[in-house]
């Protein structure tokens, strides 16, 4: 089975601006529409002073009557948030798809449950990935004379 | 009139028995986080694709992305962590996953390949080499690599012309990873990044004046990452090759890797930290290095032992919230 | 009562102080005030904290005013008694705090355990102190009890040690003091649910809720009928009142937060259990800490 992913709609991005993404603090056993903007959106502050980080706005939500704690974080440059959708429901997993990109993003609200977000979060040092893998991965520059010095002085 | 704590509102939500989180499988949306070059890349009427390779490691089959022109291969993380869910403009995303595809060196799946075929004893083409019956989409990594590449791990005759054939240099394959090492040891350093065992949380302070020692946590922490790709044979000898093995058995990756350690491996955890600076001990004397370090080495005696009072009692009883 | 920068925040969690003007005769004679609340037991609306202080002089003036048993008069006799309470400022003083649905629900329902008599008893600390950071002359208060009077009025004698604190059971019917603080905070609370503007666009045109108490039927309908099964209810609404939260458990879409079960083991940590499993399994199974401790998984399928 193999899937392909058309992205052809995210250099437009037209669709960024109208769909803002949070990422909420709870498992939410429901998939589908939902009245964001009136129950979740009005909820929405800037958090007062006393709390107010240096770097970045903290902003304060509630959800089910919790209060959650947020920031908005963006995507690690070089990089795309992007919302993929697979318009046909599947029964196997053996069937051949193509997912769409419906949407872009390049930064979203992180909350988390009555915890101010700092750097210490697991997401925020999940992004440290990014670079680590970058230079994990980055192709080695093939210089076999240089192997061989090093490989004298280190005694091996 | 009745009042009530979020106790009360707890006890009746425990009387109904808690749902699982909705099976993963029935969502039809994810949230992936693309590398622009993925999107980017243009190739007429193609798409990126989703396939299933050999992980390199595991064995067992995991998903890659290619890009659609089918020369780059990417890697699929996926942050994941309990209780997240998205709000998506006005709807929800029970998946609170995100999908992270980040560049992969295709070396590291054909490695593999090339050692098996290797033990053959035998110059093969590329697509002999990464012929995979239970993975058919291991023939895509012929276009991802370029026998440049390929030459970083193995010895290359030319035959026919423009046939070229491949086999396994371990010699080679050993330095190519170290460079690989180094390079990630250089992205921790300059991140920041803690990395002696037993600092999850936070750094365990190292005295800035032990630089020899630094270096060694980061190379030591490097070759952990690296060896994610490698079988458990070359993750040994790389480390050997690296020289950062020593006297003293290594640990089992679950007491250096993950926390907490179990009440049985506290004693061992205990001794890890030590064992950093052990290591870092014996690595000296091969290498016969000055006697200032030893009295660092006493510095960092004492930073450590501090270290692991406060992660005894950190671990000793399970803390509860 | 001028509540307009309350309704510009209804719905935040916030609290939102309003007061009268402070007499110079307030600030330079003996005062006696008194703490008394509105809204504690709805399930709707917010709950307001109010007091009221006058001259200890002025004892027997206050009683002719009538304003005993607040609990009795009607919404007009109630507005009727706060107008004059403003026409007298020369010898009355106000304040109110209203605390916000939201504000209620969040402070219960935040990982600290803040329950609703705790929440009662620093709006009532707040208040006082702010009546002393206007310079009112507090030499006696009284409040209405929430919670063991003893161990009320123990707590705030000791963070105001210079006044002489009474709490006692229906000190509203005792003290004409109290029953003035009463008034006011009724009469704030009643302007406030009046004039709630539902901002979830809920298909209610003008909803009636009744008296907003959980036994009532009307609210009972009107907790049903404003339902949403993702986000519960409109902000009106006390999550932390086990009507609205079994309103959800039964009706709503299920979540699961990190604080529900004591038992929950920390984000991405495993248990001990887990970790003796962890030995058995094979070496390379197991990732390197910089992965599981930044929660990074590899992907089988989607």
């Amino acid at each position: 089975m193999s899937t392909t992913i058309d992205v052809s709609v995210v250099p437009t991005r037209q669709n960024s601006h109208s769909e803002k993404c949070h990422f909420i603090p709870c498992d939410i056993n429901f998939d589908g529409e939902a009245n964001v903007s009136d129950f979740f959106n009005t909820t929405i502050s800037r958090s007062t002073e006393a709390e107010q980080q240096i770097e970045t706005e903290t902003l304060t939500a509630v959800f089910r009557g919790r209060p959650l704690k947020g920031i908005e974080i963006s995507i690690p440059s070089g990089y795309t948030g992007i919302v993929v959708k697979d318009p046909v429901t599947r029964t196997t997993d053996d069937e051949d798809r193509c997912i769409i990109a419906t949407h872009s993003f390049d930064r979203f609200n992180f909350w988390n449950l009555d915890k101010v977000p700092t750097s210490d979060d697991s997401l925020q040092k999940g992004f440290q990935w990014v670079d680590i893998a970058s230079a994990l991965h980055r192709p080695i520059v093939d210089d076999t004379t240089e192997d061989l010095s090093q490989r004298s002085i280190k005694g091996q | 009139m009745s009042s009530s704590t979020r106790k009360s509102s707890r006890k009746s939500q425990e009387e109904k028995p808690r749902p699982e989180k909705r099976d993963i499988k029935n969502s039809d949306r994810w949230i992936f986080l693309m590398k622009n070059e993925i999107i980017t890349c243009n190739e007429e009427g193609l798409k990126p694709t989703l396939c299933k390779l050999r992980h390199p490691r595991l064995k067992t089959g995991v998903m890659y992305l290619l890009s659609a022109d089918c020369t780059s291969v990417y890697e699929l993380t996926a942050f994941k962590e309990k209780f997240r869910s998205w709000f998506i403009g006005n709807s929800v995303l029970s998946n609170g996953q995100m999908y992270i595809t980040t560049p992969l060196d295709p070396l590291f799946l054909i490695l593999p390949y090339i050692i098996n075929s290797g033990e053959t004893n035998r110059f093969m083409t590329l697509e002999q080499i990464v012929l995979d019956e239970e993975f058919p989409d291991s023939h895509k990594l012929v276009t991802c690599c370029n026998p440049e590449q390929l030459q970083l791990v193995s010895d290359c005759k030319e035959i026919d012309d423009d046939l070229k054939v491949f086999k396994f240099n371990k010699e080679k394959t050993l330095s190519w990873l170290k460079k690989k090492t180094e390079a990630v040891a250089e992205a921790l350093e300059m991140k920041k990044i803690p990395v002696s065992s037993g600092s999850s949380h936070s750094s365990i302070f190292i005295p800035s004046g032990n630089a020899e020692i630094c270096k060694d946590s980061y190379m030591i922490f490097a070759h952990g990452i690296l060896s994610e790709y490698l079988s458990l044979d070359l993750e040994a000898e790389l480390k050997t090759f690296i020289g950062l093995n020593t006297t003293n058995e290594t640990p089992s990756p679950t007491s250096v890797t993950d926390e907490p350690p179990n009440k049985k491996q506290k004693l061992t955890t205990v001794v890890a930290p030590l064992e950093d600076y052990t290591q870092g001990k014996d690595l000296k004397k091969d290498k016969s290095k000055t006697s200032k370090v030893s009295a660092a080495q006493k510095r960092l005696d004492k930073v450590d032992k501090t270290g692991m009072k406060s992660m005894l009692s950190f671990f000793s009883p399970k803390s509860t919230k | 009562m001028d509540q307009l920068q309350y309704e510009a925040n209804r719905s935040k969690n916030c609290l939102n102080l309003i007061e009268s003007s402070v007499s110079e005769r307030l600030q330079s004679e003996p005062c006696w005030l008194g703490v008394d609340e509105a809204g504690r037991g709805p399930v709707l609306g917010p709950m307001v904290y109010g007091i009221c202080f006058s001259p200890i002089a002025d004892k027997e003036k206050l009683t002719e005013l009538k304003f005993a048993d607040s609990k009795t008069l009607s919404e007009e006799q109630r507005e009727s008694l706060f107008s004059q309470i403003n026409e007298s400022l020369h010898m009355l003083g106000w304040m109110v705090e209203i605390l916000s649905p939201t504000y209620i629900s969040t402070s219960m329902l935040s990982r600290e355990k803040y329950n609703l008599n705790a929440l009662s008893h620093d709006c009532a600390i707040r208040l006082i102190q702010q009546a002393l950071n206007r310079g009112v002359n507090v030499s006696e208060v009284y409040v209405d009890t929430v919670g063991d009077a003893t161990k009320y009025q123990a707590k705030l004698q000791d963070i105001f040690p210079n006044i002489s604190i009474t709490v006692s059971k229906k000190a509203d019917s005792l003290f004409p003091i109290v029953s003035a603080a009463s008034i006011c905070a009724k009469v704030a609370r009643d302007q406030a649910v009046k004039n709630w503007k539902f901002q979830e666009n809920i298909s209610l045109e003008e909803p009636d809720y009744g008296s907003g108490y959980p036994g009532d039927p009307k609210t009972k309908k009107f907790l049903e009928e404003s339902f949403d099964k993702v986000f519960g209810f409109p902000s009106f609404v006390r999550y932390s009142w086990s009507t609205a939260s079994q309103i959800i458990d039964k009706k709503g879409v299920s979540v699961l937060w990190e604080d529900d079960d004591d038992e929950n083991e920390n984000k991405g940590t495993p248990t001990l259990t887990q970790f003796f499993n962890k030995k058995d399994c094979k070496p390379e199974l197991v990732r390197n800490r910089f992965f599981t401790q930044r929660q990074l998984h590899h992907v089988t399928s989607l």
